[in-house]
């Protein structure tokens, strides 16, 4: 099998600001070790993420271009500290070789909707400190083999990560995203939009007809 | 009539009952308990969901997961939302389960249903245990300071719809307990600690989360029956 192009961070491309897209259909989709997830319709907690720990900064893709399809690759332990590295814009960005990527038709999925997920707010009640409300926050992350890979963040009003916060803060958090994830996580994605060009090329036809109103619009303020 | 509701099972899942543990048991000694269902539950250690007001009609006995159960669906008995097996014969190569006695008084129901619950969330927490010495280990620890016991029987007398436990890989039990407009997520962490509180729970009503807490069983509990008593 060829490593999909589509996957592939491009120099064009720009990063996805969540808030820009939230008015569309868009959904997230996150792999899992096994194709059962879902009991009486609610996904299962093991099915959330592997480790507990791995809640706090929950990895997932903006589901479209990445689909069910591309849930099986895995890049191998031995190329994974390169490919999983954080692309930059105007970053080239290369195929993985066939021998440098794996498969794993084990996996399953499932899906988030990213407009419930998005700034949705918990109010949290600590009798210890001030109560506060945890954000939740989706935060486009590509990596060098993935445009589509995201991260969520869960944040304090003040906008500091949680599990940076306190260690205190440890289980609080881990149940509030694990509750709030077995709400919002879904076993298809009826409907959903893939993220129009506009929102993360930067020559798209749209994105520079956005770019020329405005500027005749400075141009006639003056 | 006990022999119109007499219903057959092979042999081989009587004896699987009987070695089971999950707190049905069938056979001279033992009385096998069974519960209305609005739906045909596939496996009660994992899902239940109970209705007062059914009908009851065939019982009979399945495996799932190499776990029996007693798979009841709707048909003859009208009004009679409890009953009890009072033995089980063979006749046939077959086991036939007798009804022995049946009965409507909603506070003996109510108080069976309890028992029920609270035997079947030990018991599924038992056997997830009993397959790991590590978690063994801190549900006995839970057990001297009877934090286990109190949330069990507490989430029993809540009565839930539907709930679902799940065993954490970091030593959590993990309760989803569904109620007819609300869900609540409560998760119990088994590893005591100097500066985390033992449970933390969310519930959740239409997509929002209307409370949430934190702190020991009895805490925790305290908060709960305010929340529920209100609404």
């Amino acid at each position: 099998m060829i490593y999909p192009s589509k996957l592939l961070p491009s120099v064009f491309f720009r990063l996805i600001n969540p808030n820009n897209i939230r008015h569309l259909n868009v959904y997230l989709i996150r792999h899992t070790p096994n194709k059962t997830n879902f009991q009486a319709g609610q996904i299962i907690e093991s099915s959330i993420c592997e480790q507990s720990s791995h809640i706090e900064d929950l990895s997932l893709n903006f589901y479209g271009k990445y689909d069910e399809l591309d849930i099986s690759i895995d890049i191998k332990q031995a190329h994974k500290e390169h490919f999983f590295s954080v692309w930059t814009p105007f970053q080239r960005s290369r195929r993985p070789n066939e021998d440098q990527f794996e498969q794993d038709h084990n996996r399953g999925w499932y899906y988030l909707p990213l407009s419930k997920l998005h700034l949705f707010r918990v109010p949290i009640e600590n009798p210890l400190y001030s109560d506060f409300t945890v954000t939740c926050e989706v935060v486009h992350k590509p990596v060098r083999c993935n445009f589509w890979h995201v991260q969520l963040r869960w944040k304090d009003e003040k906008g500091v990560i949680l599990s940076k916060k306190a260690k205190t803060w440890k289980r609080t958090v881990q149940t509030s995203s694990k509750s709030f994830i077995k709400i919002h996580a879904v076993d298809n994605a009826n409907g959903s939009q893939s993220i129009p060009l506009l929102y993360y090329c930067l020559f798209s036809l749209e994105f520079l007809q956005r770019i020329i109103n405005r500027v005749f619009y400075s141009v006639s303020l003056q | 009539m006990i022999a119109d509701l007499a219903t057959k099972a092979p042999i081989s899942y009587v004896q699987d009952i009987r070695d089971s543990g999950t707190g049905f048991y069938a056979g001279a000694h033992n009385i096998a308990i069974g519960y209305l269902s609005h739906v045909p539950f596939t496996n009660p250690a994992e899902n239940i969901s109970i209705s007062e007001n059914e009908y009851l009609a065939k019982v009979f006995l399945s495996l799932h997961d190499t776990k029996p159960y007693f798979h009841i669906s709707k048909y003859l008995m009208p009004n009679h939302t409890f009953f009890k097996f009072s033995e089980a014969a063979l006749e046939n190569s077959l086991v036939v389960f007798n009804l022995g006695d049946y009965y409507n008084s909603k506070e003996k129901i109510e108080t069976e249903r309890i028992n029920r619950l609270n035997i079947e969330i030990s018991e599924t927490i038992k056997t997830r245990a009993s397959k790991d010495e590590e978690l063994l280990k801190f549900i006995n620890f839970r057990a001297q300071d009877q934090s286990l016991s109190k949330i069990v029987n507490f989430i029993s007398r809540l009565s839930p719809k539907t709930y679902n436990i799940e065993i954490t890989q970091d030593y959590s039990i993990y309760f989803t307990l569904m109620f007819s407009d609300t869900t609540l997520f409560l998760e119990f962490f088994l590893e005591k600690s100097e500066s985390e509180p033992d449970f933390v729970f969310l519930v959740y009503s239409n997509g929002n989360c209307i409370a949430n807490g934190e702190g020991d069983v009895d805490n925790v509990s305290n908060k709960l029956s305010s929340i529920f008593r209100a609404r």
